[in-house]
């Protein structure tokens, strides 16, 4: 056994030959990898595509989004011993139906799986990054032109969402964020209002108030403050209680001057940025007062009130004219879908009016924009007297003020903004 | 006959040196066979180390797509400074709001650490020299925190620290306080102590380690010398476990300066430290490249009491 078989720097002709064969193979291989990663962040993209970007869709402004495939055949089969993968905000569907639907399609040996996002930022660049590939996603409109010219999302199957034009509001059936109903089915609506535990805040304190916002920022609430740890909706209330109602602006001097009322909000209350704030924290008297969605409040009070607590403690305002934020969340099918017809039963399954019903009233405390609910009668079979200003009308669409998408120019405003805040100044 | 054998070995060593292996115990091993050892070891760290250490790079001097995901770039010719000079720009430039976070994190780290090493050090002390036959006992309690995570047990600290939770009522049932205190509301005190609840035990151990074999004999030569119980403490003892001491504050402090979660779960935008900037950044859109460059910065950071920590171990080692 020879320690050393040649000297380096020398070699045989077979090895010389042996070695400039392996770099021969290797170096097309090298050049390859090199051309894969040419400089990145060139993305090309059609005019079209472009002015979408720059010109998200307002109420004034609709938009008919491009198709890039055909929706599938409604003669497409099934799929059998599939698991349907949902991915969605966290405790925002009701497990049982997850097991009902199961029951429903027994006979393909159908299982549902849940993943979940705690706010809409991380659950939209998951999907894109491609670390999940949902059959079912849950987003708002403010990400729906993104996700579309990015190619993320499959135009639906009318043949097979039979439910949507039976039950929905007639805002939903062509919406001005996606005409003609292409990629998205609504899933809830909701108000962004002031949620308050009415034992430590009485009404009439919130209602003698010229701007019930300001509450956030009264220093008697040290403590007991909670906002919303989302970019976009903590800017908007900011932006709302300096009465500023296009919650979607680009101006600079505006975005900072919403900015610094968060800080000095954060400075007088010590409030803390959470998403569970209301429907949990609330809910076991942590917070008193904080920025809520309508659904999270009523949620709170049908479902994580501690048991012997009356739903009568929380207290729920939005402005009485409608002009406060309003949302609406959506059902969508990425195109990496694997069970793209299983995707389209399953929305179809959450449009039925009994099952949309039940998710609302016994989980989530989200209403549906169903033509079956009657606001005025949720009070108080569903939602207690107390939170009646949470009951979303339609009215409100008319009124209020949608968070919708921005141009990138302008989200970067909004993000450094955030940055700032959560830097803690 | 032991002198001829005891130089017989190095000349074989030698000879077989020259040859480019190594004979031991007769047998010649080629010049590859000793440091194949560390190969799993080398692969290891490559693939998981300096490659993904490399990606760092591509993702702080490339871009990002439209959502926000980092798009690295990996040709070093191609790097734009442009985040890098941003980042750089929040911690010194004009609109430096990163400077208090940053500040904040170079007085609780430190704090924390010294804290850990104050309470450490006696426990680590009584275990090492004075617990007699139940050693065992608690050193199993001493790694026993290790059972529940770390995660868990700041939640749990968090229903503890609530208004209502059990140290607000135990405290005002005593009427230390007359209202709750609000420890969970960005109160610099309780990151720090939250910070030293959840590395202490990391200090503990290598501080037990050194002192556990600290030799008795030293003790009793400085007594034999005249010094009292406190004198041999600080002449022998303490200087003897001055490595264990840099071992125990480095082994902490590394960790504490990349710590998010303790300030998530325990205090608020008001303490945010380095740490929650990083994790502030990969949350927003766009702040892959933004992240990857605070990633860098930390690193710059740390190389500092990291070198002084291996020139003193290598000047302790060269003593002996």
């Amino acid at each position: 056994m020879h320690p050393h078989p040649w000297p380096m720097g020398r070699m045989n002709r077979r090895d010389f030959l042996r070695r400039s064969a392996g770099a021969a193979v290797a170096l097309p291989g090298a050049a390859a990898i090199l051309a894969a990663c040419t400089k990145p962040g060139q993305t090309s993209r059609t005019s079209i595509e472009e002015r979408l970007l720059a010109n998200p869709a307002r109420p004034d402004h609709p938009v008919t989004l491009p198709l890039y495939q055909d929706p599938i055949s409604p003669s497409t089969p099934i799929e059998k011993g599939a698991t349907l993968q949902i991915y969605n905000w966290a405790d925002y569907l009701w497990p049982r139906l997850f097991r009902e639907f199961e029951d429903k399609f027994s006979k393909y040996d159908v299982k549902v799986s849940l993943t979940t996002f705690n706010d809409i930022d991380g659950g939209v660049a998951k999907l894109s990054a491609g670390q999940v590939a949902p059959d079912v996603f849950f987003p708002d409109p403010s990400e729906l032109t993104k996700l579309v010219v990015s190619k993320l999302l499959q135009p639906l199957q009318h043949d097979l969402l039979p439910n949507l034009a039976a039950n929905y509001w007639s805002e939903f059936q062509n919406p001005f964020y996606d005409q003609q109903w292409r990629y998205t089915v609504p899933y809830t609506v909701y108000t962004t209002g002031i949620a308050y535990r009415r034992d430590h805040i009485p009404d009439s304190k919130i209602q003698s108030m010229s701007n019930p916002y300001e509450i956030l920022w009264d220093p008697e609430y040290k403590g007991r403050v909670t906002i919303y740890d989302d970019r976009r909706e903590t800017m908007s209330m900011a932006l709302m209680k300096n009465g500023i109602k296009d919650v979607n602006t680009g101006d600079p001097k505006l975005i900072d001057m919403a900015k610094d009322d968060v800080l000095k909000l954060i400075d007088a209350t010590n409030a803390q940025l959470t998403i569970n704030g209301v429907y949990v924290k609330m809910a076991e008297d942590v917070y008193w007062v904080g920025s809520s969605w309508s659904g999270d409040v009523v949620a709170a009070a049908i479902y994580y009130l501690p048991k012997g607590v009356s739903p009568d403690v929380l207290g729920f305002w939005y402005p009485s004219d409608g002009g406060g934020v309003i949302g609406n969340d959506l059902m969508v099918i990425p195109s990496s879908a694997n069970s793209p017809r299983l995707a389209h039963e399953f929305v179809n399954f959450m449009l039925d009016k009994t099952n949309s019903f039940a998710n609302f009233e016994n989980w989530n405390g989200y209403q549906t924009p169903m033509n079956s609910i009657n606001p005025s009668a949720l009070v108080p079979k569903v939602i207690p007297p107390s939170l009646e200003e949470a009951v979303v009308v339609p009215k409100f669409f008319d009124t209020g003020s949608f968070i919708l998408g921005v141009s990138p120019s302008v989200d970067a405003l909004y993000s450094q903004a955030w940055d700032e805040i959560k830097a803690g100044g | 006959m032991g002198s001829e054998a005891a130089t017989a070995v190095p000349k074989a060593r030698r000879r077989a040196g020259e040859g480019g292996g190594a004979r031991i115990s007769g047998v010649l091993y080629p010049r590859w066979y000793w440091p194949s050892f560390a190969g799993p070891a080398t692969i290891w760290l490559v693939l998981l180390f300096v490659l993904p250490f490399y990606v760092v790079f591509a993702v702080a001097f490339g871009t990002s797509d439209l959502f926000g995901n980092a798009l690295p770039v990996y040709q070093p010719w191609y790097w734009s400074g442009s985040t890098f000079t941003a980042i750089l720009d929040r911690f010194y430039g004009g609109d430096a709001f990163y400077q208090p976070a940053l500040v904040r994190t170079l007085v609780y780290v430190p704090a924390a650490s010294l804290l850990c090493l104050i309470l450490g050090y006696g426990v680590a002390y009584y275990v090492a020299r004075h617990s007699g036959r139940r050693k065992g006992l608690y050193l199993v309690l001493l790694i026993s925190p290790f059972w529940i995570s770390y995660l868990m047990r700041i939640y749990a600290w968090q229903g503890l620290l609530q208004p209502d939770g059990l140290i607000n009522r135990i405290l005002t049932q005593l009427h230390v306080i007359s209202s709750p205190v609000s420890w969970l509301q960005g109160r610099p005190t309780t990151v720090v102590l939250g910070l030293v609840y959840g590395y202490i035990p990391y200090m503990i151990l290598p501080l037990f380690g050194f002192l556990d074999r600290i030799d008795q004999n030293l003790l009793e030569a400085g007594r034999d010398l005249g010094a009292g119980p406190f004198k041999t403490f600080v002449r022998v003892t303490l200087p003897l476990s001055r490595q264990a001491i840099l071992a125990g504050m480095v082994i902490v402090a590394l960790p504490m300066f990349g710590d998010y979660f303790t300030n998530d779960l325990l205090g608020s935008t008001k303490t945010s430290m380095y740490g929650n900037l990083i994790d502030n950044a990969l949350s927003l859109p766009g702040g892959s490249p933004q992240a990857a460059s605070l990633v860098l910065m930390l690193l710059v950071l740390l190389i500092v009491p990291l070198l002084y920590y291996l020139r003193s171990t290598k000047r302790a080692q060269e003593a002996l």
